[in-house]
């Protein structure tokens, strides 16, 4: 009952701070939609068609096979396919750069293949990250088969629709990479909630200021009933501008959020937690309230900075560093199920646990000092 | 006995801020702790509170060690400290749920105590204010509301008139002699020697750390009731009628200021006929005469003023 009182003191005397409630909501999404509208690097780039040659000296069922294959509309659509006259011009083609790939059909294949002898299609390409490569092996797979299928007295060989090796997948760009204004709706909130560590700072300071910590100590309550109280009252509030900020940009900005919505308030609800319990751990140690808002600030933003929240990162250095930070499990976890992009699972267990070693902190801190 | 404090010892490093304190609070009594500042009357009074941990000695309330049984303690205190603690973002009616939730009070009986608290302090009207609108009086009152709303049986109040309009200190003191009428027992510290005088039934003088007076305002009056001062205001003043008056046998000190006379002479001696006569001899006139019998500031002047200089 008394973390109970406390929890709800904190929570009205945060919600009548309105200068710093309206910031805290206000700021991220001013921010997301100013820096939203910059579609900048978060547009996907078109990919070019990779220049590739072939030769095809087989005037038989093969070479003819071959033919309809690199003539495709299917092929045309990822591959610039040319004909090229000499099997060593090809090959100095590749060398060269000017072909990413070049196959040469050798005269005769057909019938040698009809004879039972085995033909080798001659290959050329740049090796790792070569994308024509698997297209000719899957053809020469598929022709290996129906031939034997003929052998055995199948009349009619089918040498595979030759659209089929070249896979149309068409990729389903919308909803599936965030736009400027989708990334920046995530990555905002979630420093906006950083930054509302304030918060569970101010529960702690701000009692200091006004001698009300004298009251609680001599009231018959425990410090751990204090500290969880006001633990809870700052999460509360935090959540509440989570909330207001998540439906502002998903409704009113069209921010795409296209994930369950127990796993959004989930995530948001966790990350509350951690982000107030930061602020107290803050608090205790520093007991000043400019040196405790100081040290927020520089914490927030290096949080923030390694978990991609001003822009992507994308190096192996600060994916390891971003694992200290809680905002960057929080924002994967969203990445992950609204984007299918990195691992849900593990990002969600790893800012439950971030978030009970922040909270534990908290506690035996607070549970001596939290008043 | 309501609190027994025997040989309370604190200590910060090296610095000893209380030195074997001991004194007694009978149940029902409003009992004054004096002393100068940095003598340990506060500090006595944080761990009387729970607000500081003491090093040695026992300190028991209603006879229960208070480091052992610290939350019963603490549900039967009241606590007027001396800074304004209050939440200045919450109402005035706020402020009172929060703190009487903390003491246990719930539903109809919070609601009835705060009615009364707000009334017994006259801030019925302003209930629905923020005390940050309240000015320094108003704020004390509230300070003490938030005290006694659970009907502590020990009230601890540390200065809770500094700063704030007579008018408004005058019902703080006549709050307090009406709660000590009601049951509850008071410890008060003041450097105001008038509001110790008018509602403190016994007195403590603390100096560096030690209790060096103990008992009721005649008691320790008798403890220096060895002197009286008499003060003669003349037409005139001058250097012989001074030194005649200070070789009279009985005569202490004699000094002037302006037409003022201020004779220190012990009690029982019969020198005051022979300073009349001094002084009609020269031919100055007596335009009044008062004497003074030993007081409590003159008791806390000559007790502290000897330990100082020790």
């Amino acid at each position: 009952m008394k973390i109970r009182t406390v929890a709800y003191y904190t929570f009205l005397r945060h919600l009548r701070d309105y200068i710093a409630i309206l910031a805290l909501i206000a700021f991220p999404i001013a921010i997301t939609i100013i820096l939203g509208a910059d579609e900048g690097g978060f547009k996907p780039r078109v990919v070019e068609q990779v220049p590739v040659g072939y030769l095809n000296e087989d005037g038989g069922a093969l070479g003819a096979a071959f033919d309809k294959l690199m003539t495709s509309d299917a092929t045309g659509k990822t591959f610039e396919v040319r004909k090229v006259e000499d099997a060593d011009q090809g090959e100095e083609m590749v060398r060269s750069g000017e072909l990413d790939g070049f196959v040469h059909v050798p005269a005769d294949a057909s019938n040698r293949l009809n004879l039972g002898d085995s033909v080798r299609l001659e290959y050329y390409g740049k090796g790792k990250g070569d994308s024509f490569q698997p297209m000719v092996e899957s053809f020469i797979r598929s022709y290996n088969l129906n031939a034997t299928l003929l052998r055995l007295g199948d009349k009619s060989p089918d040498s595979g629709d030759s659209g089929e090796l070249v896979r149309e997948d068409q990729v389903e760009t919308e909803g599936k990479i965030p736009r400027a204004i989708d990334y920046y709706a995530i990555s905002f909130l979630l420093q906006a909630i950083l930054y509302g560590g304030l918060l569970g700072m101010f529960a702690i300071t701000k009692n200091n200021g006004n001698h009300s910590h004298s009251r609680l100590l001599a009231a018959p309550v425990r410090g751990s009933q204090v500290m969880l109280g006001k633990w809870i009252g700052s999460t509360g509030m935090l959540f509440l501008i989570a909330v207001i900020i998540f439906v502002t940009t998903k409704y009113g900005y069209e921010a795409n959020w296209d994930a369950r919505i127990g796993l959004i308030l989930t995530v948001l609800l966790l990350f509350c937690a951690v982000s107030a319990a930061l602020g107290m751990i803050i608090a205790y140690l520093t007991r000043s309230t400019m040196v405790a808002s100081l040290v927020l600030v520089i914490v927030t933003t290096f949080f923030s900075v390694v978990a991609g929240g001003y822009s992507p990162m994308e190096s192996k250095v600060m994916e390891t560093i971003s694992k200290f930070a809680p905002s960057s499990y929080a924002q994967n976890a969203l990445f992950a199920d609204i984007y299918d992009k990195g691992d849900l699972s593990s990002n969600l267990l790893g800012l439950l646990a971030y978030s009970f070693i922040v909270v534990f902190l908290a506690f035996l801190m607070g549970r001596r000092k939290a008043i | 006995m309501i609190v027994e404090v025997k040989n309370l010892i604190k200590r910060y490093q090296d610095f000893v801020a209380l030195d074997h304190i001991g004194f007694t609070v009978k149940e029902g009594e409003i009992f004054g702790l004096l002393g100068p500042n940095g003598a340990g009357k506060t500090t006595t009074i944080s761990i009387l509170s729970g607000f500081t941990k003491y090093d040695g000695g026992e300190v028991k309330f209603l006879g229960k060690e208070v480091r052992r049984h610290e939350m019963e303690v603490k549900r039967e205190l009241g606590i007027v400290p001396q800074d304004i603690a209050l939440f200045e973002d919450l109402t005035a009616w706020e402020n009172l749920d929060y703190f009487g939730r903390l003491y246990g009070l719930r539903g109809k009986l919070l609601n009835a105590r705060i009615k009364e608290a707000l009334e017994f302090t006259g801030l019925s009207d302003r209930k629905k204010d923020r005390p940050k609108k309240f000015s320094g009086g108003m704020k004390r009152r509230l300070n003490i509301a938030c005290a006694i709303l659970h009907h502590p049986k020990l009230i601890i109040m540390d200065e809770p008139t500094v700063g704030i309009d007579p008018q408004s200190r005058n019902h703080i003191l006549q709050s307090i002699k009406e709660l000590n009428r009601m049951g509850s027992s008071i410890i008060y510290t003041s450097h105001y020697m008038e509001e110790v005088r008018e509602i403190c039934t016994r007195i403590a003088i603390v100096d560096h750390g030690r209790v060096i007076a103990n008992g009721t305002q005649s008691e320790l009056t008798s403890l220096i009731a060895t002197e009286e001062k008499v003060i003669i205001e003349l037409s005139s003043v001058n250097y012989t009628m001074i030194e005649g008056i200070k070789r009279v046998h009985g005569v202490r000190e004699c000094a002037a200021q302006g037409n003022r006379l201020e004779v220190i002479g012990k009690i029982g001696e019969k020198y005051l006929s022979k300073v009349i006569q001094i002084v009609s001899e020269s031919d100055a006139e007596i335009v009044s005469m008062q004497m003074e019998k030993p007081s409590l500031e003159s008791v806390f002047l000559t007790l502290t003023g000897r330990s100082l200089r020790d």
